[in-house]
């Protein structure tokens, strides 16, 4: 696939590229089978813009998002970032420099935040790792990263286990910026969140997007919330790439047979599709 | 009516939590319940079933189902109503089922537990036929499965075949497809749709999730705080919502809000004030766009349309 072809690849700087990604796991037991978690997947990711993935569990969404932050390495492929130098392979960048750049914020805002920290050491966490910081200039670092998204001194103090869980996910997206990454990966950030509390937190996303020109990856199973949050749209089925495109072109008018299967999926009438067919009929998963 | 529930009270160590739910439901009727998480949704669900720990007490004028009296009814009634005429599937089946015995233990049980004195044989024949008419194809082969050996669809479809083993009158779906993919979704809600159909039994389908109240509610009920805000006609309630909350929880659906891509939502301030937190007059006052003097008073349900049975919490 020539890169002109990628997803993501427009006019605008390309931030972020992968290509002809792989990733397979041995199954447990002796002689445990190759399993393929992620197949030639190609990709690339233009500046200040916002790039779904979308699929059923075990298409490799999220083996996509822990290989682009290397916490996995690799079976066949890259992945490269671009540095004030050029593109640079993330398996040769040191960690300190790979974080600095990109970010990411976890499914569960109650797994992802260690319960036995305040919340100013979680948040100002990840700068220890570039400079020797006091206690007073950590709590100042974490209160303008909070500030930033929505709280504040009240919550600087505060344990976990005492917010909410839109408050968690927020402290979650303020410990994400502050090593002032471009690219912040969102592995399903909604999903664990009410209704009316998801809509708080897409315009926080929103907002921050426009303010900091952050890129995003945004991983979701939510048709509705990619419609109207993403710029480009990415469909993923057991670990293949099945379709991309831009947000409107992809959802209104799918090209393939699993991408109308997702939207006819979609309950209620939040996303009406053009063609009409009759909805998934019942046959046994699995 | 199948269930019909007066005034029903659930104080929490004393403190009252959910006040006064009046509500019923029809033979073959599905009604939804929609409420974000804390609202009461499930503590009611609970409530019906004669499942509230303890120090959870209700109370009620009246809570009558399938023409049994549950302010009155024993240890052995309850048995004989659960997994009898009322039936109920679970959020999260895979922790539903008991990790350590095969789907055709748990499922004969089911069986059993439904007709007393039938002979093993018969029953693994109705396990089998059960499986068949939840979809589940190798259905021999399936019944010596272990749980960890499903996927959560399967798993589902599992639980959904002992909740119908009993053939019963009432089945109470406590968000029953939260924890599974979108597509899998899909099929679970067409499958109790056809049993619904098939059985006429009446189907009380608690989700968050608007659009699958939407998709296969016939009315729906909104709580917030331990109330039922507003409940009407689903099209109706969705299209025209008439409480504020009901409104806002409509607005802050990305799909829903009319809005161009990429524009912030419509979102309701604050957040949902804890259920057993005393306010004066309406709940929901202190998150809402538009009060004056009448909402320190506490709110009556109201008709909202002369002709419609359609009821909001709301004097606006």
């Amino acid at each position: 696939m020539s890169l002109v072809n990628m997803p993501g690849a427009g006019a605008n700087e390309v931030v972020l590229r992968v290509e002809n990604l792989c990733k397979v796991f041995r199954l447990p037991g002796a002689h445990g089978q190759a399993f393929k978690a992620l197949n030639q997947l190609n990709l690339a990711v233009t500046r200040g813009r916002t790039l779904a993935v979308v699929g059923e569990s075990g298409s490799g969404k999220s083996t996509m998002a822990q290989l682009v932050m290397k916490l996995q390495r690799p079976s066949a492929g890259r992945v490269s970032l671009r540095l004030d130098s050029g593109m640079r392979d993330i398996a040769d960048l040191p960690a300190r420099e790979l974080y600095r750049k990109i970010q990411m914020v976890f499914q569960d805002p109650y797994a992802s935040l260690n319960p036995r920290q305040r919340i100013w050491r979680i948040v100002s966490a990840p700068l220890c790792n570039y400079e020797r910081l006091s206690r007073d200039e950590r709590q100042q670092h974490a209160l303008h990263y909070l500030q930033q998204v929505g709280l504040g001194e009240a919550q600087l103090h505060a344990f976990p286990h005492m917010l909410s869980g839109g408050q968690r996910q927020r402290v979650n997206i303020a410990r994400a910026l502050a090593t002032k990454p471009e690219i912040l990966i969102l592995d399903e950030p909604l999903s664990a969140l009410d209704v009316s509390v998801q809509a708080q937190i897409i315009n926080l996303l929103l907002d921050l997007q426009r303010d900091l020109g952050l890129t995003y990856i945004f991983i979701s199973h939510d048709l509705a919330v990619v419609r109207h949050f993403a710029d480009q749209v990415l469909v993923m089925k057991s670990g293949d790439m099945v379709e991309w495109g831009d947000v409107d072109q992809v959802l209104e008018n799918p090209a393939h047979v699993y991408t109308r299967q997702l939207l006819q999926s979609v309950p209620g009438r939040l996303i009406d599709l053009p063609v009409r067919t009759q909805s998934a009929s019942v046959v046994a998963d699995g | 009516m199948i269930l019909s529930v007066k005034n029903l009270s659930i104080e929490i160590d004393g403190k009252p939590a959910v006040r006064g739910l009046t509500f019923y439901v029809a033979a073959g009727e599905v009604l939804g319940v929609v409420g974000e998480s804390g609202c009461g949704k499930s503590m009611v669900n609970m409530a019906l079933m004669g499942l509230l720990p303890d120090g959870v007490n209700a109370s009620a004028e009246q809570m009558e189902a399938c023409s049994v009296d549950l302010l009155r009814a024993g240890p052995r009634d309850w048995r004989a109503l659960r997994g009898g005429k009322m039936a109920m599937i679970f959020q999260n089946p895979m922790s539903a089922l008991n990790p350590c015995l095969t789907v055709e233990r748990q499922l004969k049980e089911s069986v059993l537990q439904a007709r007393t004195g039938m002979s093993r044989a018969s029953a693994r024949a109705e396990a089998l036929r059960l499986l068949d008419r939840v979809g589940i194809a190798h259905a021999g082969a399936r019944l010596k499965s272990y749980p960890h050996e499903l996927s959560g669809g399967m798993a589902q479809r599992i639980m959904i075949a002992m909740a119908v083993a009993s053939a019963p009158q009432l089945m109470i779906a406590d968000e029953p497809t939260t924890a599974l993919d979108v597509t899998v979704q899909a099929q679970i809600l067409q499958l109790l749709e056809e049993i619904r159909r098939d059985t006429g039994m009446a189907l009380i389908l608690v989700s968050h999730d608007i659009g699958v109240i939407e998709q296969c509610a016939h009315r729906v009920q909104v709580m917030y705080s331990g109330q039922i805000v507003e409940s009407g006609d689903v099209g109706e309630v969705i299209a025209s919502p008439c409480h504020p909350y009901t409104r806002g929880l409509v607005a802050a659906q990305p799909g829903r809000s009319g809005l161009p891509p990429k524009s912030r939502l419509t979102t309701i301030d604050g957040s949902v004030i804890p259920i057993t937190e005393e306010v004066e007059g309406c709940r929901f006052r202190l998150r809402c766009s538009r009060t004056d003097h009448r909402c320190e008073q506490p709110q009556r349900m109201r008709r909202a349309a002369a002709n419609s049975y359609r009821e909001s919490r709301c004097h606006w």
